[in-house]
């Protein structure tokens, strides 16, 4: 526990360096840390190429986009593409549908994900942890369509091995595809299933990176496994669970577009249950290859998630400076 | 976001081809035909073909494993007869949405490129990806083709005053079928089926005694909307799908094409509101009473695929993609009986000729070989021959009574140029000889088939809809939610479900649209004279 | 790290012990037992699957669909081929450089780190879109038909940045950094002899996330490359898939019914899992035993 104790109070002087040079301004602060700005070069580059330029491109959101006249010379129609977003009087209801799962997703996920590292990090036979690992792996890829046939062909209400069973039992089969409340529950099911092995391996790594000195330590004073866990690992985890959970709310406003098409499609009688903004998005636009009306909805995904983040970000700062984004 | 945006759109595709299926929808503006605008042709009399070029052009699809063979013997030929080469590219079906609208947009050196109206032909135009086509000039440098087509197909392939495809001279001929199994249908006594409505004694039995069977088994994109459409079919002969957004599972505007007047109605008026609760109080029934599956949104299976496995009580689909339906199901030792659908007068509308065709894009330096190339593909036999069934005696031989066989020692899976998979669907298919594995029952239909068709007034007329592409997009989605559950059969009431389509359609600005189309169809009329 | 595991055993406690074996077995049959459906049904004729559905073994054993994908087997080797180039060179180049670019990241002493994370990051915020991408990378950049452009479109991963960020921060004390300083060590040395060797674990799982994003993408193929040299696997399942799927509706001559359909999508996972399957083991040590400072400090 020592060393990291002391990494932590070294972080909280750190600043008073920062301070000082604040001083000598933006050329100093280059020369002096020449080596470290020369180490990011190569990255900047590359998000000045495949990011930064093409990203002058989401003006066309806010154009009438012909070729003759290229992206920047089609003339402005201020926000006639995002006309048919909100005017489909889905637009809340949408919205709110992408938050709400992907908040339970995420939360699922970052449960079990943490669960099964904790527990596999237990596992002392290799084997087993070995093989566990890669299992648990598999659904991942496993793609959607396919995951959608399966899920059909066991719940369908025909034919679908459920409820074959059910018959069996002359219990009455079940409509799923026709009754929202399996889904709350199958869509966070299916996906933990999909990521869970895939999230784990980060959560694994962070224990495993936790220097074993700390746990030799704990062992010698008597912890006892359990302790162990809730006195080291999970404290430690948290880093890594509070940078996680800020890069998946990073990705709250679009959610698993083909989970939901694939398992729902155009289910007209779980609709409003189960519609996101890609899947609206996609429906209105399907089969007219706009490119303003397409970058649109990405446009408002964008902001939304931008004011969401920096507020996530923001708190977490003031809780922890250390611990966020930026 | 680059990665979600592009599943959006390559997702579309499929949807695409269920509307290239469903009918020859849609759009667009009338006025003159083909632009006389004489800008250009300099030269007179013959074309000046003394520098040799290299023509690129980018089709559908996948490109056979025979191609190389293939487009060595086409370059060859016409090296000799124009001086030029072609270089093919092929986009694949996966990928059309996300890649056809950008290739044109970057403007890269593209000759020709296939066009259709189910393939964004209008969007495209509309954003001036096309050149427009001058037809004094065609008729210098496509004689052939000129001399073929029928004038009206220009007029089809107008957007905004200028032709900006080369339409097919020979448009599918196909209609919506379904087939069935003769055997049941000896068990229930029917001999001779006109519509689907009269099936259900038919789905009855399969319902009683073969419990592995479904009677409509319907897939989530093509099948959903076919049986209801059928049914609406026998009482209102509309074009299948609506002509604002070509979703055959959109409501929108329609008209009844046998009506002289030409009135557009809105999919909720009378004489239409009556045949679709017809249809749908026929499809309610049939769901209540297990006749069709239960969760059609989520099934990817079509019925046609698993008709012959037995799952499937009816195979929908069209003259066209049945005929291996039948084929295989003849070799499963499973008899089928064939109901083409068509309308009151027993007559079904031809397809357009813009479901098929060649544009030439904006950015080409060529057009004019380009043009001279196009001629001798689509018009001259050898050329159809050689890019739509390969190397004679290599890829196909001719049977001495006429009809297009293998030759010895190639089986159909490894024939490296198999007939339809190169993407030169729009020759000129008059040159195409009968296949020797067709089903007697298929022959028959397809010699009919010509009987069947009929022209009609808004033939060729496509419906541009940049001006109102923000409620088409909202109609198309209000549909999906309330429509289709009506198109299966599994609303509660019938007559509410329908008030309350409408009101959601006309809360999406459906008169609107109306409005627009209107307009454009009595330009259409108006120019047709 | 002997003796560490040692005294985990010293203080077992069987219960416990008996909970993790059920519970993490538990959730690895979950996630198995689907891919067992799969690779049977892979293996099962095309009629047996539509006709029956899904099992745990082939009711009709059936090669159809393998024999459907190794129809050319040139193309699948080449294809092979190509995965494994862009994989390999494009994961190494990536873990080197984003690690490289987290390390920058969490130095103290750099002023403008926030700055440059947020730079880094609003890029996963907002993009220009496909058709700006698009025309700038093959109109402007003529970079389409090239190992580069497989190689760089997929290259970098913002998050995974900011996870090794995150680890670097958790797992390289900053004394041990400061003292390597005063003993006169620049920072590429620091970041390649001490903060390599300590984030293994991290550099093992984005490694293998990066290493998958590559494997897995037919995207970047699809939407760069025309020429048949370039398709790595994924895309060229992708395009097969596609193709039985839509000739169909314009095939008035072809026979496409008997085309494996439901069989080809299972047995195209089992041909893109197969190799990932075969490696990841070798990677996974990386993950099973842990890490001692101590061991980098001297």
């Amino acid at each position: 526990m020592s060393v990291n104790a002391e990494a932590s109070n070294r972080v909280v002087a750190a600043p008073a360096s920062g301070a000082k040079s604040r001083k000598k301004g933006l050329f100093s602060e280059l020369k002096r840390n020449r080596v470290l700005y020369a180490m990011f070069i190569p990255i900047a580059v590359y998000f000045i190429i495949f990011a930064y330029i093409p990203m002058a491109g989401i003006i066309m959101a806010f154009k009438d986009f012909n070729y003759r006249d290229g992206i920047f010379g089609s003339p402005w129609n201020g926000f006639a593409n995002f006309e048919y977003f909100f005017k489909s009087g889905k637009a809340f209801l949408v919205t709110r549908n992408t938050i709400i799962y992907n908040v339970i997703f995420l939360t699922c996920y970052t449960v079990f994900s943490i669960l099964a590292a904790v527990f596999i990090s237990e596992i002392t036979r290799k084997w087993f942890k070995k093989i566990s690992q890669t299992m648990m792996f598999l659904p991942y890829f496993i793609s959607w369509v396919t995951v959608s046939a399966f899920v059909y062909n066991f719940l369908n209400y025909e034919y679908g091995i459920v409820n074959k069973m059910l018959a069996h039992f002359s219990i009455a089969p079940l409509d799923i595809y026709s009754n929202t409340s399996y889904w709350y529950f199958l869509l966070p099911f299916l996906y933990v299933w999909k990521w869970v092995g895939y999230g784990s391996v980060l959560y694994l790594a962070a224990i495993v990176g936790i220097d074993q000195e700390v746990y030799e330590a704990a062992t010698i004073d008597g912890a006892t496994r359990f302790q162990k866990i809730t006195r080291i690992t999970l404290p430690l985890l948290k880093p890594t669970m509070i940078i996680l959970i800020l890069l998946g709310l990073g990705r709250i406003m679009r959610g698993e577009f083909d989970m939901f098409y694939q398992l729902i499609g155009n289910n007209g009688t779980l609709m409003d249950a189960t519609d996101i903004i890609d899947t609206l998005a996609f429906r209105s636009l399907v089969g007219s290859a706009d490119f303003g009306m397409a970058s649109a909805v990405g446009v408002y995904q964008s902001v939304l998630t931008l004011i969401i983040i920096l507020t996530a970000n923001w708190l977490v700062r003031r809780y922890d400076k250390d611990q966020a984004l930026f | 976001m680059k990665k979600n945006s592009m599943l959006l759109l390559v997702l579309l595709f499929t949807m695409l081809v269920a509307s290239a299926c469903g009918n020859n929808n849609n759009s667009n503006s009338p006025n003159a035909s083909v632009s006389d605008s004489s800008n250009t042709s300099t030269s007179t009399s013959k074309p000046d073909n003394s520098k040799e070029v290299k023509l690129v052009g980018y089709l559908l699809g996948e490109a056979p494993k025979g191609m190389p063979d293939v487009l060595a013997a086409l370059n060859e030929k016409l090296k000799k007869d124009i001086n030029a080469t072609l270089e093919l590219n092929y986009i694949g079906w996966g990928d059309v949405a996300a890649k056809y609208p950008l290739i044109l947009a970057s403007g890269e050196d593209v000759d020709f490129v296939f066009a259709a109206d189910w393939n964004f032909y209008v969007s495209e135009a509309n954003k001036g990806a096309f050149m427009p086509l001058d037809l004094e000039k065609m008729k210098q440098l496509m004689p052939k083709y000129v001399a073929k087509q029928d004038p009206a197909a220009f007029t089809a392939a107008t957007v905004n005053g200028e032709a900006y495809m080369i339409p097919t001279t020979t448009p599918d001929r196909k209609v919506s079928v379904a087939v069935i199994r003769k055997d049941i249908m000896e068990k229930v006594g029917l001999t001779e089926v006109k519509s689907i409505a009269e099936l259900e004694p038919y789905f009855a039995e399969i319902k009683k005694n073969y419990p592995d069977m479904i009677p409509l088994n319907l897939d989530n994109q093509f099948d959903l909307p076919t049986p209801y459409q059928y049914l609406v079919n026998d009482k209102f002969n509309y074009p299948g799908a609506p002509i604002d957004s070509g979703d055959p599972l959109g409501q929108g505007i329609t008209y009844d094409m046998a009506d002289a007047t030409g009135k557009m109605i809105t999919m909720t008026d009378e004489p239409m509101l009556s045949a679709q609760k017809y249809a749908a109080t026929i499809m309610k029934d049939w769901y209540d009473k297990g006749y069709v599956n239960k969760n059609p949104y989520s099934n990817k299976t079509r019925s046609k695929d698993n008709f012959c496995e037995g799952k499937s009580g009816v195979a929908f689909g069209n003259s066209i993609d049945i005929a291996s339906v039948m084929s295989s199901c003849k070799a499963k030792g499973i008899d089928t009986y064939l109901i083409p659908t068509l309308g009151l007068d027993g007559k079904s509308g031809m397809s357009s000729w813009t479901a098929n065709g060649i544009s030439i894009p904006a950015s080409s330096k060529n057009a004019d070989r380009t043009m001279q190339a196009l001629d001798l593909i689509m018009e001259d036999e050898s050329y159809v021959n050689l890019v739509y069934f390969g190397i004679e005696g290599k890829n196909y031989s001719v049977t001495a009574d006429g009809k297009l066989g293998l030759p010895e020692g190639v089986t159909s899976e490894d024939n490296t140029y198999p007939p339809d998979a190169a993407g030169f669907w729009f020759v000129d298919k008059d040159y195409f000889k009968p296949m020797a594995e067709w089903t007697d029952e298929y022959i028959q239909h397809h010699d009919q088939i010509p009987s069947y068709l009929t022209d009609y007034q808004y033939n060729g007329f496509t419906f541009n809809s940049e001006k109102v592409k923000t409620e088409v997009a909202t109609l198309k989605n209000v549909s999906s939610q309330y429509a289709s559950p009506i198109y299966v059969g599994i609303v509660k009431d019938v007559d509410s479900a329908f008030a309350t389509l409408a009101d959601k359609l006309k809360a999406a600005g459906i008169d609107k649209v109306k409005a627009e189309v209107e307009a454009q169809a009595s330009a259409f009329l108006a120019n047709k004279g | 790290m002997q003796s560490m595991r040692d005294n985990n055993k010293l203080n077992a406690s069987p219960v416990f012990t008996t909970i993790s074996y059920t519970l993490v077995g538990l959730i690895a049959l979950i996630c198995l037992i689907p891919f067992i459906v799969l690779v049977a049904g892979s293996f099962s004729s095309e009629t047996s699957v539509l006709r029956d559905g899904y099992w745990f073994w082939p009711r009709e054993l059936s090669l159809d669909a393998y024999q459907f994908i190794f129809r050319y087997p040139g193309d699948v080797l080449q294809a092979y081929k190509v995965s494994l180039i862009i994989t390999v060179v494009g994961t190494a180049v990536s873990l080197f450089i984003s690690s490289m670019t987290a390390y920058v990241l969490c130095r103290k002493e750099l002023k403008y780190r926030n700055g440059l994370t947020f730079f880094l990051f609003f890029t996963t915020l907002f993009s220009g879109g496909l058709a700006p991408f698009y025309i700038w990378i093959s109109k402007n950049l003529h970079m389409q038909n090239t190992y580069l452009v497989l190689i760089l479109a997929p290259m970098f991963n913002v998050m995974y940045i900011l996870i090794l960020r995150a680890f670097i921060q958790g797992s390289v004390p900053e004394p041990l950094i400061e003292s390597a300083k005063i003993d006169g060590a620049g920072d590429l040395r620091i970041f390649l002899q001490m903060v390599l060797p300590l984030t293994k674990p991290a550099l093992a799982s984005i490694g293998v996330f990066t290493a998958l994003a590559y494997w897995n993408d037919w995207w970047t193929a699809m939407m760069f490359t025309s020429k048949e040299s370039l398709v790595p696997l994924q895309y060229l399942l992708y395009k097969m898939l596609s193709s039985i799927n839509l000739t169909g509706a314009m095939a008035q001559h072809i026979q496409a019914a008997d085309q494996p359909k439901e069989t080809f999508k299972l047995a195209m996972t089992v041909i893109a899992t197969g190799p990932v399957v075969l490696v990841f083991p070798f990677v996974q040590r990386y993950f099973v035993s842990g890490i001692t400072i101590g061991a980098v400090k001297g």
